[in-house]
């Protein structure tokens, strides 16, 4: 008998919750970080860790943006400089730049950034779905916008970013 | 329609790996019955054992079809079991069990693949062992009739088949022959089914022991396997000096009562001279017994895990031992933990390996079957050799021989083997046609050959085709034997006019070699006209774990494979010779060689470029070498192959040289050369 009520209490709960949050509809958390001072996110369930730059080996015959491959906990991982990728001038690294390690479609690929901002919710109401156009074709790897507090974040579509 | 009930997915595994365990126990026990000729009951109630166990799990997973076929199956071995001897009669049996086997294997393939499984219609084959059931058991009732009214007169009973007696004697002087004979029962007691002795009261009265030395002991008893194995036993006994076997028929008063005659008819059988007998005997033993072995079957990719991590552990290991942080200190008791881990981990490395090695048995056996298909079909007598199938190779490389091999006793049978066994006989050799097929392994690597003693590659024949398939590609006086040979394995080439069912489209050749190069191995034809042509075939024991020779290049460092490198040497500009197209060559003991700088094939920023600066190592492959100019050699390492990261496919780095990657001791990654692919680009 107990049981049941705490479930009946549980389930009001919910279903108030969501009422709630219709306007502000929770639908993913993303990790933004730095580009030349754009923020730009990938959504947080591909990414699997945070490192520091390592050392990588060049591997011969591949694109400038591929970096080469790191050895991640005895994985070999390609790493690609998102800078580069989307036609950006290179810079040397700094403290703040950093790896992020996310797997897609099963592989494990490092992603250069310039440093790290923090983990956002994506909330229903401050997405945008219009592309903005900035002076390379950075916008075809965009999923979708957010705006929140007058910042602008662009959150990169995994699939055609690796994919293309 | 659904593949399955739903529920029954996992089950679904089970039933197919053990349904391919059973019915690869089918093969071989067929085979080699047919080629003895004969079944003793251990085979029968084997191959009853797996019928039924095939049927029962069949139809547990609602496999109808399969069930009906095992039934079927069922019934034509009660048959075979009432009359063994019916079968050497009948070849038909054989061939019907075998399609039957095979139905059932070409149904779990169905199964395994990603389709949706429909059931095939086995109607047709259950008719067939229906109308032969038919024919079998006419026969068999006059059979029957001819045994009974044949064997009551001369032979056994029924009840006292198989009984044997024996008269054992003990040696002179042993004393307390009571209580060694009680000993002797004891021995043989537990292989027994039936078993009496007489005198009877030998644990109790001494006195039995007078009648044993005057009479000798005598046992009757019916083993439960063979009785060559009690009489093994009674033969090992302690101070056993002689035994008899003493004529089945008579029971062990009437045996006794004839003590004298006996003697004089029958044959001691002194220990020292029964050499003649004991050869047969072990025969008898080898044949029935089988080892039996503990074994578990592991889900390969759990095996593949263990070996990821034995391959971490291996580079993490090197990584404490030679960890920076440490040099230069004195740390006596940490070298020798260190040592020690060493040898464990080695040790570990070791046993993981041996578990992915299976022996070649099961591939080599299946080469049986094919023989003996292509011995019908094609009308032409041939002798199996298989020699060395215990060899054992990585598990992921058995699975691509399969095929290779296939085609390779295929082809030997049909244009190795003379059709005509005149034409053998006028050139001297046996009628019957010799096909071997054997391996053996030689420092890291495996060689099997697949060789006949038929006619030979006609080589005249060979360069017409080529001719007329265009495939030449310099003068035909400059293509050595061993050119033309190879010729053969080139896609789409065959020397028949007319396609046939086992040969003609030139696809088995191709398949053999893109296999045979897919696990890192080569082919090569070796071929004596008359003599018969041999394929041979070497391939690296293992996938995973290789020699290699670490070479920096710039920045990077490159992994070589120890078995490519033949010498590596230091040379001055003034050794090098230059052609027209700025193309560099170098001449060793009077052969030249082109040099490859691997900056510029790579396009690395090299320390030096200068020839006198670098390094040049000689690589060797099958059929090409060439001179690779390095900055440095680092060192041998024994390396973990690792395959590229799957993103890595889609920039194709096998055409540019590069088989896979490894980890350094240092955490930091080297590319593997692979020098098959670098002379070829």
């Amino acid at each position: 008998m107990a049981d049941t009520k705490i479930k009946e209490a549980a389930q009001r709960q919910q279903i108030s919750e969501v009422t709630v949050n219709k306007a502000t509809e929770k639908l993913d958390k993303v990790l933004t970080f730095y580009i030349k001072g754009q923020i730009y996110g990938v959504e947080i369930d591909y990414v699997t860790e945070i490192i520091g730059i390592q050392p990588f080996t060049k591997v011969p015959g591949t694109p400038n943006f591929l970096k080469g491959i790191i050895n991640v906990r005895s994985k070999a991982v390609p790493v690609i400089e998102v800078r580069t990728r989307f036609g950006k001038e290179e810079i040397a690294y700094t403290d703040r730049t950093c790896i992020i390690i996310v797997t897609y479609n099963d592989m494990m690929i490092g992603l250069i950034v310039d440093g790290v901002k923090g983990v956002h919710d994506v909330l229903k109401d401050i997405v945008s779905q219009t592309p903005i156009f900035d002076e390379v074709n950075t916008s075809r790897y965009i999923k979708y916008i957010i705006r929140e507090n007058d910042e602008v974040r662009l959150i990169l579509d995994l699939e055609k970013f690796l994919e293309d | 329609m659904a593949k399955i009930e739903s529920g029954m997915e996992a089950m679904l595994d089970m039933f197919i790996f053990e349904t391919n365990t059973l019915l690869e126990q089918l093969d071989e026990i067929l085979l080699r019955t047919e080629q003895s000729n004969s079944f003793t009951d251990e085979d029968i109630n084997e191959i009853f054992r797996i019928m039924h166990t095939v049927k029962g799990s069949a139809a547990m997973m609602g496999f109808e079809n399969l069930s009906h076929l095992a039934h079927k199956a069922e019934d034509l071995f009660f048959i075979v079991r009432e009359n063994p001897k019916i079968i050497s009669d009948i070849s038909s049996i054989y061939d019907l069990v075998f399609n039957a086997s095979d139905f059932f294997k070409a149904e779990i393939e169905l199964l395994q693949g990603d389709e949706d499984y429909t059931p095939t219609d086995s109607s047709t084959l259950i008719s067939e062992i229906e109308k032969t059931l038919a024919v079998l058991n006419s026969s068999d009732d006059t059979q029957e009739a001819v045994v009974n009214t044949s064997e009551s007169k001369s032979n056994i009973s029924a009840a006292q088949a198989g009984q044997m007696t024996v008269r054992v004697f003990f040696e002179e002087g042993t004393r307390m022959e009571n209580l060694r004979a009680f000993l002797l029962v004891n021995k043989i007691k537990d292989e027994c089914e039936f078993l009496e002795y007489s005198p009877s009261d030998i644990e109790t009265n001494s006195e039995s022991s007078k009648i044993i030395v005057e009479k000798g002991f005598l046992i009757k008893f019916k083993a439960f396997v063979d009785n060559s194995v009690i009489l093994k036993l009674i033969e090992e006994a302690l101070n056993v000096s002689s035994y008899e076997v003493i004529d089945n028929n008579k029971d062990i008063t009437s045996a006794d009562n004839s003590t004298e005659k006996q003697e004089n008819k029958t044959v001691k059988s002194q220990i020292g001279s029964k050499d003649n007998k004991k050869p047969a005997v072990k025969e008898a033993v080898h044949t029935t017994v089988h080892t039996k072995q503990s074994l578990i079957s592991v889900n390969l990719t759990k095996l593949d895990q263990l070996h990821d991590i034995v391959g971490e552990i291996i580079t993490t290991e090197s990584m404490v031992i030679s960890n920076p942080d440490l040099a230069g200190m004195q740390l006596e008791s940490f070298s020798k933990a260190a040592r020690q881990l060493r040898k464990l981990t080695d040790e570990l490395q070791d046993t993981v390996m041996s578990i992915r090695m299976v022996p070649l048995t099961g591939v080599f056996q299946k080469m049986n079957r094919i023989v003996r298909d292509m011995k019908i079909k094609l009308n032409k007598d041939v002798n199996f050799v298989i020699e060395g199938e215990q060899t054992e190779v990585d598990k992921s490389i058995v699975d691509n021989l399969n095929d290779p091999l296939m085609h390779l006793v295929r082809n030997c049978m049909d244009h190795g083997i003379e059709s005509d066994p005149e034409q053998r006989v006028r050139a001297g050799k046996d009628r019957k046609g010799t096909i071997t097929l054997s391996a053996q392994s030689s420092s890291g690597e495996i060689i099997i050959v697949v060789a006949d003693d038929g006619s030979g590659i006609d080589k005249d024949k060979v360069l017409e085709k080529a001719m007329e398939k265009d495939l030449l590609k310099k003068p035909v006086e400059e293509y050595t034997d061993k050119e033309i040979y190879n010729m053969i394995l080139l896609p789409g080439f065959s020397t028949n006019d007319e396609v046939t069912e086992f040969s003609g489209r030139g696809v088995g050749m191709d398949v053999v070699k893109q296999n045979i190069e897919k696990v890192g191995g080569s082919v090569v034809v070796e071929s004596h006209k008359g003599k018969g042509t041999a394929f041979v075939i070497k391939i690296p024991l293992t996938l995973a774990i290789i020699d290699g020779m670490e070479i920096q290049v710039g920045e990077s460092i490159f992994t070589v494979p120890i078995s490519f490198i033949r010498e590596s040497f230091k040379t001055d500009e003034s050794q090098i010779i230059h052609d027209t197209r700025k193309g560099e060559m170098i001449m060793i003991r009077g052969v030249t060689y082109p040099i490859l700088r691997l900056h510029k094939k790579f396009n690395i920023t090299p320390n030096s470029d200068k020839i006198e600066d670098g390094i040049l190592l000689l690589i060797e492959t099958e059929n090409k070498s060439v001179c690779v100019f390095a900055d440095k050699l680092i060192g041998e390492h024994q390396v973990v192959v690792k395959p590229f990261p799957e993103y890595l496919n889609r920039y194709s780095m096998k055409e540019k040289g590069l088989s896979g990657c490894t980890i350094l001791g240092d955490g930091n990654i080297s590319l593997i050369i692979d020098a098959n692919y670098l002379l070829k680009a």
